[in-house]
């Protein structure tokens, strides 16, 4: 079982990134966005925040006004 | 006290989980490094295990977290707690839908924390990653796997499957 678990959290990893590729196609519309999602890049590399106050500051971020938006 | 600790954690996943399963990935790493209930690896094999059972990704994670930590109370408490935020949000908007739903400042708040989502779900694939990407194989095989997910969409479990028979055939 060792084995195959070995593989199988390579396939996890996989399936995230499919899954946030996914997302970023359907959800990404505008320049606010890239940002969000470079800083909470950011904040999680630099300080490893927790994901709570991830969300309660990126919901803030309503306050940005929507500029450059790609999709209608 | 696990039984309280565990409804109080797994009611605010439910509560600030927005988006979907994978969500509750970023937020279940934050109970592994503050209570130490279950190591990263172990979290990632929760992950495979509860992409290959029928049910919401998120519902099964909280379930096999929950019984991995106190036993079947313990999966009862989790399950129900994560469900319990959703279960009143839902109550309430019901109510309201029709006067907020449309509301700017409600879709802008759900604009915003989109992206956020998903910067939280990569970082958890990156923590991941520092645990099982130990070698060259391994990411030959993540950038394989990752491939054929783009071009061949097939259901999480095909992969996972594909993934254990590499795994034994190859002894990796």
């Amino acid at each position: 079982m060792k084995y195959a678990f070995g593989v199988i959290r390579v396939c996890v990893v996989a399936l995230i990134i499919n899954t946030v590729a996914d997302m970023w196609r359907k959800g990404v519309k505008n320049v606010r966005d890239y940002i969000v999602f470079v800083v909470v890049m950011a904040l999680l590399f630099a300080f490893d925040l927790s994901a709570i106050l991830i969300v309660l500051l990126a919901s803030g971020a309503s306050f940005i006004p929507n500029i450059g938006s790609k999709k209608p | 006290m696990i039984y309280i600790l565990l409804c109080w954690e797994f009611f605010k996943i439910g509560l600030f989980a927005v988006g979907g399963g994978l969500v509750t990935v970023p937020f279940l790493f934050d109970l592994s490094e503050t209570y130490g209930w279950f190591s990263a690896a172990e979290l990632t094999d929760m992950i495979a295990v509860s992409q290959s059972t029928p049910g919401p990704i998120g519902i099964n994670m909280a379930t096999y977290v929950g019984f991995r930590t106190a036993g079947i109370g313990g999966a009862l408490a989790a399950t129900l707690s994560e469900i319990l935020p959703s279960m009143i949000v839902v109550y309430f908007i019901s109510r309201l839908l029709t006067k907020w739903a449309e509301h700017r400042y409600v879709i802008n708040v759900l604009n915003g924390i989109r992206p956020a989502v998903m910067a939280l779900i990569l970082f958890s694939g990156w923590n991941i990653a520092k645990i099982a990407i130990t070698d060259m194989k391994a990411l030959v095989i993540l950038l394989i796997l990752t491939l054929l997910m783009h071009f061949y969409k097939k259901s999480a479990i095909f992969y996972i499957v594909i993934s254990a028979i590499i795994g034994l055939l190859c002894k990796l």
